[in-house]
Formats: C-alpha cells, sequence, structure tokens
C-alpha cells in the first residue's frame, strides 16, 4: 500500500509541477475562446490600443469602439469584452494586461462592474470560466463570496463548491487547450477584424450560418417582441436597487477594486468602472457610490437611462440592440470627457 | 456522479481511504461502507432512484431466500416468477410503456381509429437495464440450485448497487461477484497499479476518442440529406469508434475502479473490432450481456440443439431482445434484426465457432486474408450501427441510401487531424495489447521512464479533452 501512495503521490506531484509549467509558457488569456482571437489580433496587427474596455457580452456588444475613438480626443481602443467574462475574471485580465508588452501604451481602462460571478450553469467545468482562477484568484474569490451581504448562506455555500470545482478544474488543466489542439491556427482567427472587438447581436442575427443560432437568436429577440412588459420588469428591479436607501457594501470585493485603482494608477492606467444598463445585481449596485468618482461611471440608473431599458434601443431582455450600442457608447463618451475635464 | 467528472475523482480517493485504512479490518463494515458509497454514487443523479434499487434488492433478496427454504417446484416457480415479474415489469413501465403506448395508437390509427391515450411522463432511471439483469441472474441461479442465497442482506445489496459497474455493467453474475462480498481483501500493488492504469485508459478512451468523435457524428447524422457519400461513410465510421470508445471505456473504468478495492469483474470488451468475423465480434463485444442472453434466454429456448430452424429461431429470438434491451426503438430491433442476419449464415453452416483464439496471435501484423476478414466485419459492424446511431429506421434508410448514391458534391465532414491521429494511435496501441486484459496493461518489465512518460502524456491528453463530462451512452439503456 505504501508503494502505491508513494507512486500516486508522486504522479501528481510531476502533473501539477507540469500543468503549472504549461500555464507559464501559455499566454495568460488563452483558454478563452472569444478572447485569444482578439487578444492576437492586437499583437499581430500591431494595433497597440490606449484605450480597452473588459467585461461580458454587455460590453462585447455594446460598445463600439470606432465610435468612441471618433467622439474622444487622441483615442485608440479596442473592445475586449467577452460573453460570460465577469469579475474577478475581468480583474486577472486586468492585472495581466498592465504588464503586458502588446498594451505599452494603455492609458485608459474601462471595466464592467459586476458582482462577482458564480460560474453555474453552463459555465461550471468551462475553460473559459475557470482559466484565470490562480491561488490567489480563488482565496480571493472565497473572501469576496463569504463576504457577499447580497448572498444566503446556502448560495455562498452553492457557490463556493462551484470555485473549489473550477480551481480544481485550472490547477489540473481540465478541459484547457482542447481548442486550440484542434482548430490549431482557427482558434486565433479574429472573424471580424474591422470593428475593434466590437460585434452587435443584430450582426450575429444577420449573418449566422447556422439554423440553430439562427433560430436561439431570434428567439432572444422575440421574447421582447411578445412581451415587452419584460423591459419593464427588469428597469423597475434595477430601479428599486438603485433606490435602496442602506445599501450593504461587499467590502472583500471593495478592497480589491481600490487595489486595482492603485496598481493601475502606479502603471499610470487610469481604471474606470462601468455599471452598464440591464444588469441586475445588488451587490454592483451598492459598489457605486463606495468607489472614488473619477474611477466609475453609472449607466444603469434607468431614472438617469430610461431609453437603454425601451424596446426601440433593446435586443432582447439584457442586452441593447445596434442603434442602443451607438446609444451607450456615445453616452459613455460624454461621460469620460466629464471626467477628464474635472 | 460520472465516471469523467471531478466529483468523481473527489468521490473515489475519500472511499478508497476509508476502505482501506478505517475499515480495512472487517469485511462487514467494508460491504456497508461499500454501500453507503454506491448509494451516494447514484443518488447524486436523483434520490427516487434509490427508492428503486432498495425495493428491487429487497425483491430479490427474499425471493432468493423463499427459493432456497421452498422444495414444492410450483410454489418454487412462483417465487422465481415473482422475482422475474417485478423486475421485467419495472424495465417495461420505466423503458418500455411509451414505445408500447405510441406503437399501440399508430396502429390504431392506420385502421382509422384513433385512441385518445397520452403518453406517460416517465424519467428513466439511470442503469435500471443493467442492476435489473443481474439480480435476476441472482435468483434464476439459486432457482437452477447453482447457488445458495445469502442471508447478509447487506452484502447482497452491495452486489446489487456496487457502484463501479452499477450503471453500465459488466452485468455481473451473482455466481461470480456475490462471493467476493464474503472473501477478505488484501490490498495488492500490482492489481492495484493495473487498475488505475485500466481507469486512465478507459477515461483517455470517453473523453478524447468517444466525445471528440460523437462532435462529427453529430454533423454528419443532423444533416445527412446534405453530406456527401464519404462524410457519410465517415460519419458511421466514427460513430463505430465514439460507441466503442464510449462503452468499452465506462467498463474499463468500472473495472479498474472495482480492482482499487480487490474486487475482479469480468471483461465486458476483448478488442472486437479486430474479429474476423460477426460470430467473433459478438464473443468480443459488450461479452456480459451476450453471456447473459447466451446463459438465460439462448439456452433455455434449446440453444443449438434441436433443427436448424430451432436454431435460427432461437438465434434471431436472442438478437431481437438483446436489440429491444437497448432501447424502446425500432432502430434498436433492426439494428438487431441485422446482426442476426449477418450471424445466421455462420450458424447454419456451422462456421460460427471458428475463430476462438486471437487474431494474428504472436505476430505483429495480420495475413492479408485476415485484415480483409477485419476489415468486412468492420463494415458491416458499421453498415448495423447506423440503424444504432439514427433516430428512426426511416432515417437509418436514407443515410444507407446517401450512402450508395455516390454523392461527391454534398458538404464534407471537416475532420481535424488530431482526431485522425488519436484515433490512430488508438487502433495501433489496441492492436499491440490485442492479447491483453485492456489496452493499456504494462509489465514491471517495461523501464520505468517509459511507463511514467506514457502515465503523463496520457493524463495531459485526457486532460485537456475533459471540461464538461459528458454522460456515457449506455446510461440511456
Amino acid at each position: 500500500m505504501k508503494k502505491f501512495i508513494k507512486n500516486i503521490v508522486l504522479f501528481f506531484s510531476v502533473y501539477l509541477a507540469l500543468s503549472g509549467g504549461l500555464k507559464l509558457i501559455t499566454p495568460y488569456y488563452v483558454n478563452n475562446h472569444w478572447l485569444a482571437p482578439k487578444f492576437h489580433y492586437i499583437k499581430e496587427a500591431k494595433q497597440n490600443p490606449n484605450t480597452v474596455f473588459l467585461g461580458s457580452s454587455r460590453i462585447y456588444r455594446h460598445v463600439i469602439p470606432s465610435l468612441y475613438d471618433s467622439l474622444v480626443q487622441n483615442a485608440n481602443s479596442f473592445n475586449l469584452g467577452a460573453p460570460s467574462t465577469f469579475s474577478p475574471q475581468t480583474y486577472y485580465l486586468l492585472e495581466n494586461i498592465i504588464h503586458d508588452k502588446q498594451f505599452d501604451s494603455l492609458k485608459y481602462c474601462f471595466i464592467e462592474l459586476t458582482g462577482v460571478d458564480s460560474i453555474s450553469g453552463h459555465l461550471l467545468h468551462q475553460p473559459q470560466a475557470n482559466y484565470w482562477l490562480s491561488p490567489e484568484y480563488f482565496m480571493f474569490s472565497m473572501s469576496a463570496i463569504i463576504g457577499n451581504p447580497y448572498l444566503s448562506y446556502r448560495s455562498r455555500a452553492l457557490i463556493s463548491k462551484n470555485y473549489t470545482l473550477s480551481f480544481l478544474d485550472n490547477i489540473l488543466n481540465l478541459g484547457h487547450y482542447k481548442d486550440i489542439i484542434l482548430k490549431r491556427k482557427a482558434y486565433f482567427r479574429l472573424s471580424n477584424t474591422k470593428n475593434k472587438g466590437f460585434l452587435s447581436l443584430d450582426d450575429v442575427l444577420k449573418n449566422a450560418t447556422s439554423q440553430e443560432v439562427k433560430e436561439k437568436f431570434m428567439e432572444r429577440k422575440m421574447s421582447i417582441e411578445q412581451n415587452p412588459e419584460l423591459l419593464n420588469k427588469r428597469a423597475k428591479a434595477i430601479l428599486s436597487a438603485h433606490q435602496l436607501k442602506q445599501k450593504k457594501i461587499n467590502q472583500v470585493h471593495l478592497k480589491k477594486i481600490n487595489e486595482l485603482i492603485d496598481k493601475c494608477q502606479s502603471e499610470n492606467v487610469q481604471l474606470i468602472f462601468v455599471l452598464l444598463p440591464k444588469y441586475y445585481s445588488l451587490e454592483a449596485i451598492s459598489l457605486i457610490s463606495a468607489i472614488p468618482k473619477e474611477n466609475v461611471i453609472d449607466l444603469s440608473n434607468p431614472a438617469e437611462y430610461p431609453e437603454f431599458y425601451t424596446k426601440k434601443y433593446s435586443f432582447d431582455i439584457g442586452h441593447l440592440n445596434y442603434k442602443g450600442a451607438r446609444r451607450l457608447t456615445r453616452t459613455l463618451a460624454i461621460k469620460f470627457n466629464e471626467i477628464k475635464n474635472e | 456522479m460520472l465516471f469523467n467528472s471531478i466529483e468523481f475523482a473527489l468521490f473515489l480517493p475519500i472511499v478508497f481511504f476509508f476502505y482501506w485504512f478505517v475499515f480495512n479490518k472487517n469485511i462487514k463494515q467494508q460491504n456497508a461502507l461499500l454501500l453507503l458509497a454506491s448509494y451516494i454514487f447514484y443518488g447524486w443523479w436523483s434520490w427516487k432512484y434509490l427508492i428503486l434499487i432498495f425495493i428491487s434488492t429487497m425483491v430479490d433478496f427474499f425471493s432468493g431466500i423463499m427459493l432456497q427454504k421452498e422444495h414444492n417446484r410450483h410454489k418454487r416457480k412462483v417465487y422465481l416468477f415473482i422475482s422475474i415479474f417485478f423486475n421485467l415489469g419495472m424495465l417495461m413501465y420505466f423503458k418500455y410503456a411509451n414505445f408500447f403506448i405510441e406503437n399501440f395508437v399508430t396502429a390504431f390509427t392506420f385502421f382509422g381509429y384513433k385512441p385518445d391515450i397520452k403518453s406517460l411522463n416517465i424519467v428513466l432511471p439511470v442503469g435500471i437495464s443493467f442492476y435489473t439483469f443481474q439480480t435476476m441472474s441472482y435468483t434464476i441461479d439459486i432457482y437452477r440450485k447453482k447457488m445458495l442465497p445469502t442471508k447478509d442482506f447487506i452484502a447482497f445489496a452491495t452486489f446489487v448497487s456496487f457502484f463501479p459497474q452499477l450503471v453500465a455493467g459488466p452485468i455481473e453474475r451473482a455466481i461470480h461477484l456475490l462471493p467476493q462480498f464474503f472473501k477478505p481483501r488484501k490490498f495488492d500493488y500490482s492489481l492495484a497499479a493495473d487498475g488505475m492504469r485500466q481507469i486512465l485508459w478507459g477515461v483517455f478512451k470517453k473523453v478524447v476518442i468517444a466525445d471528440t468523435c460523437a462532435k462529427y457524428v453529430d454533423i454528419a447524422f443532423s444533416s445527412h440529406e446534405s453530406m456527401s457519400s464519404i462524410a457519410l461513410i465517415t460519419g458511421a465510421v466514427l460513430f463505430a469508434f465514439q460507441i466503442y470508445g464510449d462503452f468499452s471505456g465506462y467498463s474499463d473504468v468500472a473495472i479498474g475502479t472495482a480492482r482499487l478495492f480487490g474486487f475482479d469483474l469480468m471483461q465486458n470488451f476483448a478488442f472486437p473490432y479486430f474479429s474476423r468475423d460477426i460470430a467473433e465480434f459478438w464473443r468480443r463485444w459488450h461479452i456480459s450481456l451476450s453471456t447473459w442472453f447466451r446463459d438465460y434466454v439462448y439456452i433455455p429456448l434449446g440453444g443449438s440443439r434441436g433443427t436448424k430452424w430451432k436454431q435460427v429461431r432461437n438465434t434471431m429470438a436472442v438478437f431481437l431482445i438483446s436489440g429491444f434491451w437497448h432501447g424502446a426503438n425500432w432502430t434498436f430491433i433492426a439494428w438487431g434484426f441485422l446482426n442476426a442476419l449477418y450471424f445466421l449464415p455462420l450458424l447454419l453452416l456451422n462456421k460460427n465457432r471458428h475463430h476462438l483464439d486471437v487474431v494474428a496471435s504472436g505476430k505483429i501484423l495480420p495475413s492479408i486474408k485476415e485484415t480483409f476478414m477485419m476489415f468486412i466485419t468492420f463494415g458491416l459492424t458499421v453498415l448495423a450501427w447506423i440503424f444504432f446511431r439514427a433516430q428512426s429506421v426511416a432515417q437509418a434508410v436514407d443515410y444507407i441510401k446517401h450512402i450508395f448514391a455516390v454523392d461527391m458534391s454534398g458538404k464534407g465532414l471537416h475532420v481535424p487531424k488530431f482526431l485522425l491521429l488519436a484515433l490512430f494511435v488508438f487502433i495501433s496501441v489496441e492492436w499491440l495489447q490485442r492479447q491483453q486484459k485492456h489496452g493499456f496493461y504494462l509489465t514491471e518489465q517495461i523501464p520505468v521512464l517509459i511507463r511514467w512518460s506514457s502515465y503523463i502524456i496520457l493524463a495531459f491528453i485526457t486532460a485537456f479533452f475533459m471540461g464538461k463530462a459528458n454522460s456515457f451512452i449506455y446510461f440511456q439503456f
């Protein structure tokens, strides 16, 4: 038995050492299949952006870099949004980006403000949702989940379980690199290079070649066509969250945000957290008031921006259409210019 | 809980630790631990399934005791009937009720009358086809006086629910597995190390071979009308590897896991794609089911005794029942029928037991004749698999029609080079190991560095392909 246990321990030690080594020699973003082509393109095309937008599909589908560049002086931006890319993954990416040579010119980084992700449902065991969970990020995430005043004890336990499984997935490299092995060069090819990382949901629907994808997106679009009340309900929920008088703050999360602001500052990068419309999270909404004013833009409040909750600007309940994306980018540029001029 | 999941990777060492380090001095405690672990493993899908397996265990446990106590032939038959009726009844209800309802409605509609009967909302409990057959073997063997019943309920319940082979076999005979629950277990390093190798090989077959093939098989079968003939042939061949990798991979993990706990499970696959005829294929594919049907259906029907007509009838019956066992769909019956058609000429010409040895035994390469025979057998198997994979018999026929239409203008199936390379390596390794119990059997004579390098490489490739665990095909049966 001793020999067996010894060999098992030895096997896993060798495996973990090689697994860690592999992570060191491969790019930090490589297992996010949405982001790998974007980072690769920036490098290949020598984009050298001075502004990047980091976040989930609400950044990816809503922020148009070319429009933003036309509205902000000397801006050369790139959209680094990707579906289901929430915090803390965005923080991990940010910490790497500010030390990455291909982002030498970086001056401004917009990061979507979200609650700590739950890595639930379809995201569990997906490389895209766990490749960033280093021991440090695992510790931070667990503290942020436990310290989240808006979660029930049951939710905290469930989310902690998801993070533990995801952490194991990451250190064992489970599911990582598979698509690179199978798709090879195609994995890094950015399909639409003109839009600097942006792609509206209308374009996805229009250009879908697969019937399945077409039907899926059509169904999302039709959900608000058939039931516009859904938009009002979402707006009301977000409005009431904004109007809460006594907001509890996730102190662990706030501490991390402040640390990131400081880190960026030391690298001469201005970090701006953006709370985007249609996103409902008590944790994120409550953080708005605690972040320094020059580091935050709130575009989510329906009282201030009711247009983002109208059918005219919406693609589905959680996303804007192309018109809405233009409107949002314009508003974001105006808000940023205000911060710059203050 | 799936074998190819991180949950199982955590569950297994915990059970292993308690089994060998905490309860190692007492068999009863070890059995109780295995029972608890098996119920957790099974209840991971749904705790409701536990009710069914517990009732099935009770029925067969008491049927066994009553069968031994009773000497009256008629009454013994009644007890056996209760066991079989309960097990098959459960299987019929959960697996076949909707099939019969739908076909009943279709038949009446054909004659102009549409009965108002709706399909039942039934969820098929995972592994029900496997454990019902396993427990039936227990009562039948007691009835046949081949074995004595056990009075140890915990040991019997552990035999029924033994987690390594509970949901997809091998379907163990009580006569082989049950006595192992009463023998003291001693940890054997070489058995456990080989068990680990077999587990690794099994997971590799499932996640790298089967799951990767599945993606391209799904494309071929979901839009076969627009695919070229070559693409359809590729899709069917890939399905042959998918189902083999999936099912034999599960068996490898099951056998390897059982070895870690000191149990010996029967070999379920013996490199079936290296068979020279269909009879040999069926001696090498899903051995535990084939031998179950041989012992409990074919031989009681008369087996190979009697007239040719009776032999044909018995063979046809076994293949059709075997097809139907796989699923409540005409496609499985068609698959069984087709295999019977392949098998019957060999039986009628007394050539069904020609190839009892391993092909090209002692040689590296097969002869041209052997290669040709393996190629033809594989081709016939692939043709039958089309029925197995298709949604309906009509789709299978249409798929085959499109293959033989020799259409080169349709869409191609862009199989990645890595998959082709992985298949080549996989087939080569299995070929070289065809005389062993499994594909990753390595002796201590092989240098340590080579052995360990192969473990690490295999583990890395397997890990890269893991991610979200995909269910095993045979869980639906």
